[in-house]
């Protein structure tokens, strides 16, 4: 067993991988996801094998339908495979219990969903607060307030979703992600609602943690926005088609247009 | 047929919801049709058993103490000028007597010997017989009601005043003995009086009058004119150098009674009902209202496909329809169910031959307008809502739907103690406070509908409770006894009920009728006044207001009478009472009277002077009344046996018998309550469950959200407990205090022409409160429970990505 990683399986419910960043390695072997839907099989996950190490910015692109969600989840512990093993943080999630699963989810990764999904009854800084006190940490308050100044959301504190723009809700939910203090962090289409401009401030606070040392995996149909990421894995009809740095190189930011 | 084909699709896939509101209109419109029928129920049972048992039109009856020769009144009554008109005659000798039951629990009680002919073809108030056979000569039927009250066997042998012992061939009733008022002074007294059926020549013989009638029955030919018979049956008695007087089937008590009460009863029973459906209606409509919601962005989508407007409201509609026509067809079912209920419970305390219950269509057809209305209806608000909006408004997803109230956002500064899992459950409630009210509401309903039916309940029982205290205080065991006559204070019948074995102390009084005269109206009330030695009785009325009789011009009064009749302490009113001018004869006189107190007793009939207030009634010195206190090792029954037989003693009864009498009566009356209040609990529970389950669904992406940030099921489900408890508070505050604001009035409106002579309070005991708590908060709060394996189940994936 590599030095740093904890021992994996059912009844390892104590994860705590925000203890350095040896535990945000994710390994997947063989998964495969199959899914009945009425009389026919289908396959969204077909054997996949796939290391990602810590503090990494990693894109998985994809047409619709391939697999992009559904790998996020295995990651995110939000679904379990079908065969083959997933491990994160040290935690091999595919055979571990409900309990375990949801153990991983408070103290290893924290997501952000295309469609936000803040609370609507919380005010932002409530939102923020949720993800810290799910999550178990002490001062939950302080730790919102400063999630949401790092992504510019000082002002906006006592703001309900609805009184907030598109973009500003998802920086919200990206401040909720990282008031957790966890070291991996899910991001399905995070740009997907919104419009070019509020889709380049959201990338460059991702990249932001990237380079904070989180490891951030984001789920995209645009390939544009894959290259700003150090890896990219592309998926088709849930095998992984191609693994490496964007084609043409990493491109900055500023040069993203689509 | 597609939209019938699409929402039966909608219907399948939301089967529970839909069949859980139809059941919460069914409850409602069934116990509308159930209690709404009574009335028709009475009617009919009344009509069919006086009819059956042949009741006398007319009544001729010779003046007390007096009797005549057989057929001498038959002969009369063939003598008048309409004689055609008569179908059939009866003669009969009834005459009062005692009776001694026998046995290990042997009762003394007045007795009426009813000396009829059995068997006639031709019968005139004839007996049921319930129990048994037909008596063969030199056998009785005993009344039923009070064998049953007295749990008396339905066979068996008594004793009556003369000795003679006789046998009962079975239990039974006339009809103008179907209710039985007691003598003046006693109260459900059916247990108080036994009366026994027995051929004629077998009466004559126990009362030691062979050949003799005192007493005349008559039933007429449908098209006499019965007042005109009547009053040649008077001419002809007086002709005839008869004493007697010629009353009408309707002078009878028991026909006076039962028709009577009937739609005074009503009343109180169609409050109830529509209280029961009303709730039920709100609450359906909530609920629809809830589930129509959900389809507002496919309308959106239709609209934005260009769908005329009037066909996308058709699939929602159905809806409402679908609820509509469940709940009728289910709200028939349980309409028979609780209308038997009620059925039964008719023929368990109206001791009527035949009993009429069939289904009335037409109450229940009036309940089912209601229930098929209100869901469609509670369908047409949202999709009317639904349909205003621009299709680009109803289609909209994500963070641009999501819409508060203006409190919400008022709120955002408020900071809330506590992790955001704690604060969640209010911020949500907050969030959309109408959702949250109309929820409560309709829980509320539910609560109130089961507060009114429990607190009416209370109500009762609490005056119950005070009525029976009053009664027992001083000693439990005393005996009233109630002379047949004036008699002086030192007359030898009180003397000897004082002598008697078993009687430790007596208390002699009077006890009158009188009529006390309303200040601001023509208005009068009956009352029975007590004239008390206040000083020396061992039993005086509790003073709950004023504490003093000063003297023979002053009154107490039951609040009840005071308030009816516009008087206060210190008021001053006028009583019509009797003044007695010779042995014989008494007038009328007015007095006034100072409102010196408000005694304790809830019943508004009894008032009490002072002793010395005697001789304004001319009766200074006499007594018609008689307190008996058993000596220690004496039981009220012994003070009865020991006194009875003297004469001059009209009835006795032991004072823990009124208040078992009162508590049996109320408990036949209460038995409706009974009923209707656990209809009420499954309504309560039902909606409380379908309001809570509406509510996690609709809260299910954010449930899936926190179980994504890894958050227990247990985690989610305290937060969702937590916001229905928030619900349920509320619910139950509304409930409660609609459900006493509806006691309260019913007491106040509906009691009074009901139970005129009854002062009842407005109590919720703890109990009910209790009760509401439990199904407002615990029943609401716990309801998410059995939603447990549902947030275990969710597909957290598919959940998190859902457009709202």
């Amino acid at each position: 067993m590599p030095e740093g990683e904890q021992a994996a399986g059912p009844g390892a419910a104590s994860v705590d991988a925000r203890v350095g960043h040896a535990g945000t390695r994710i390994d997947l072997d063989a998964v495969t996801k199959q899914y009945q839907v009425g009389a026919v099989e289908v396959t969204a996950l077909d054997g996949i094998n796939l290391h990602v190490d810590e503090a990494a910015f990693v894109a998985i692109v994809g047409p619709s339908g391939c697999g992009k969600t559904t790998l996020l989840n295995m990651i995110g512990a939000l679904d379990v495979p079908t065969s083959g093993t997933v491990r994160v943080a040290g935690v091999e999630s595919s055979g571990a219990s409900r309990r375990d699963r949801a153990a991983l989810r408070r103290h290893a990764v924290s997501f952000i969903f295309q469609t936000f999904n803040l609370f609507p009854g919380l005010t932002a800084l409530e939102n923020v607060r949720f993800g810290a006190d799910a999550a178990q940490r002490a001062d939950s308050s302080a730790l919102a307030e400063a999630a949401l100044a790092q992504v510019g959301l000082a002002e906006r504190l006592h703001h309900f979703p609805h009184q907030l723009s598109g973009g500003e809700q998802q920086r919200v939910a990206i401040a909720r992600a990282l008031a957790t203090g966890n070291p991996i962090l899910l991001a399905d289409e995070p740009t997907g609602e919104l419009d070019f401009r509020t889709g380049i401030q959201i990338l460059r606070v991702l990249e932001e943690q990237a380079r904070s040392g989180m490891t951030v995996l984001v789920v995209t149909h645009n390939r544009e926005i894959a290259r700003v990421a150090d890896r990219v894995i592309e998926l088709s009809s849930g095998r992984i088609v191609s693994d490496g740095a964007p084609v043409g190189g990493k491109a900055e930011i500023d040069d993203l247009q689509w | 047929m597609f939209w019938l084909r699409w929402s039966w699709r909608d219907l399948r896939s939301r089967w529970v919801a839909v069949v859980a509101i139809a059941l919460v209109l069914a409850i409602g419109t069934g116990v509308y049709a159930g209690l709404g029928s009574t009335a028709t129920w009475r009617r009919q049972s009344n009509d069919a058993s006086f009819s059956a048992l042949s009741m006398h039109d007319l009544r001729v009856s010779l003046s007390p103490g007096t009797f005549t020769e057989q057929d001498t009144l038959l002969d009369a009554a063939a003598a008048i000028a309409s004689a055609d008109s008569i179908d059939a005659v009866a003669e009969r000798l009834v005459t009062d007597n005692q009776v001694d039951t026998g046995g290990a629990d042997s009762v003394l009680v007045p007795a009426r010997l009813v000396g009829m002919t059995f068997g006639s073809e031709r019968p005139v108030d004839e007996v049921w017989i319930r129990d048994g056979t037909e008596p063969a000569q030199e056998e009785a039927v005993l009344e039923a009601k009070f064998a049953d009250d007295r749990g008396l066997p339905g066979t068996g042998v008594v004793t009556v005043a003369s000795g003679r012992s006789i046998t009962y061939s079975g239990l039974g009733v006339a009809p103008e003995d179907f209710f039985y008022e007691g003598p003046e002074g006693s109260i459900f007294a059916e247990g108080e009086l036994a009366i026994l059926y027995v051929p004629l020549a077998t009466a004559q013989d126990l009362v030691d009058r062979p050949g003799t009638v005192n007493d005349l029955v008559l039933t007429l030919e449908p098209d006499a004119d019965r007042d005109v018979v009547q009053a040649q049956l008077a001419s002809q008695m007086a002709d005839a150098g008869l004493s007697a007087t010629v009353s009408t089937r309707e002078d009878a008590d028991a026909v006076r009674v039962l028709y009577e009460d009937i739609d005074n009863d009503q009343r109180f029973w169609n409050a109830l009902s529509a209280l029961v459906l009303g709730a039920a209606a709100l609450a359906a409509f909530n609920l629809v209202t809830r589930i129509v919601e959900a389809q507002r962005r496919e309308l959106g989508i239709g609209m934005a496909l260009g769908v005329p407007r009037r066909q996308l409201a058709i699939r929602p509609l159905l809806v409402g329809l679908q609820v509509a026509v469940i709940g009728t067809i289910a709200g028939l079912g349980i309409g028979v169910l609780v209308g038997n209920a009620f059925a039964d419970l008719l023929e368990s305390f109206l001791p009527l031959p035949i009993h009429r219950t069939p289904f009335q269509f037409g109450v229940f057809a009036q309940a089912a307008a209601l229930g098929l209305v209100v869901p469609v209806a509670a369908s047409a608000v949202p999709v009317w809502r639904a349909l205003r909006v621009e299709p680009i408004e109803a289609i909209r997803t994500g963070h641009l739907t999501a819409k508060t109230s203006r409190l919400t956002d008022w709120t955002g500064r408020v900071t809330l103690p506590g992790s955001t899992m704690n604060q969640m459950p209010l911020r949500n409630v907050m969030r959309n406070l109408r959702r949250a009210f109309l929820t409560a509401v309709g829980v509320g309903a539910a609560i109130t509908a089961l507060v009114g039916v429990l607190g009416m309940l209370d109500s009762f029982q609490r005056t119950l409770d005070q009525a029976a205290d009053e009664f027992n205080k001083s000693d439990p065991d005393r005996v009233v006894v109630q002379l047949d006559t004036f008699h002086p204070a030192d007359s030898s019948i009180v003397t000897a009920i004082g002598d008697a074995p078993s009687v430790a102390h007596i208390d002699a009084g009077l006890r009158l009728p009188v009529t006390a005269l309303a200040v601001d109206s023509d208005d009068d009330l009956d009352l029975l006044v007590e004239l008390i030695d206040f000083d020396r009785a061992a039993w005086t009325p509790t003073f709950a207001q004023g504490d003093e009789v000063a003297g023979e011009n002053t009154i107490v009064l039951a609040r009840k009478a005071a308030d009816d009749l516009g008087l206060q302490v210190g008021d001053v009113v006028a009583v019509r009472h009797p003044v007695r001018v010779d042995a014989e004869r008494f007038v009328l006189s007015e007095t006034d009277h100072l409102v010196s107190g408000i005694h304790a007793n809830p019943i508004r009939t009894f008032a009490f002077l002072d002793v010395a207030a005697a001789d304004r009634f001319g009766l200074e010195g006499a007594v018609n009344v008689v307190q008996a206190y058993p000596a220690s090792d004496a039981s009220a029954a012994d003070v009865q046996r020991s006194i009875f037989g003297l004469d001059g003693v009209a009835s006795s009864q032991p004072i823990a018998r009124v208040t078992q009498a009162i508590d049996q009566a109320l408990d036949r009356f209460l038995s409706f309550f009974v009923v209707t209040a656990a209809a009420v609990l499954a309504l309560a529970l039902l909606i409380s469950f379908n309001a809570t389950r509406i509510t996690v669904e609709e809260r299910q992406r954010e449930h899936a959200t926190m179980q994504a940030f890894g958050l227990p099921v247990r985690t989610v489900l305290a937060v969702v407990v937590k916001e229905s408890v928030l619900v349920g508070v509320a619910a139950t505050a509304i409930g409660v205090g609609a459900g006493a604001i509806f006691v309260q009035w019913m007491l106040a409106s509906l009691a009074t022409t009901t139970l005129p002579d009854v002062g009842i309070g407005l109590y919720v005991a703890p109990s009910t409160i209790a009760i509401a708590v439990i199904v407002g908060i615990v029943a609401v709060a716990t309801a998410p429970l059995f939603l447990i394996g549902r947030l275990r189940r969710m597909n957290l994936p598919d959940t998190l990505r859902v457009m709202e």
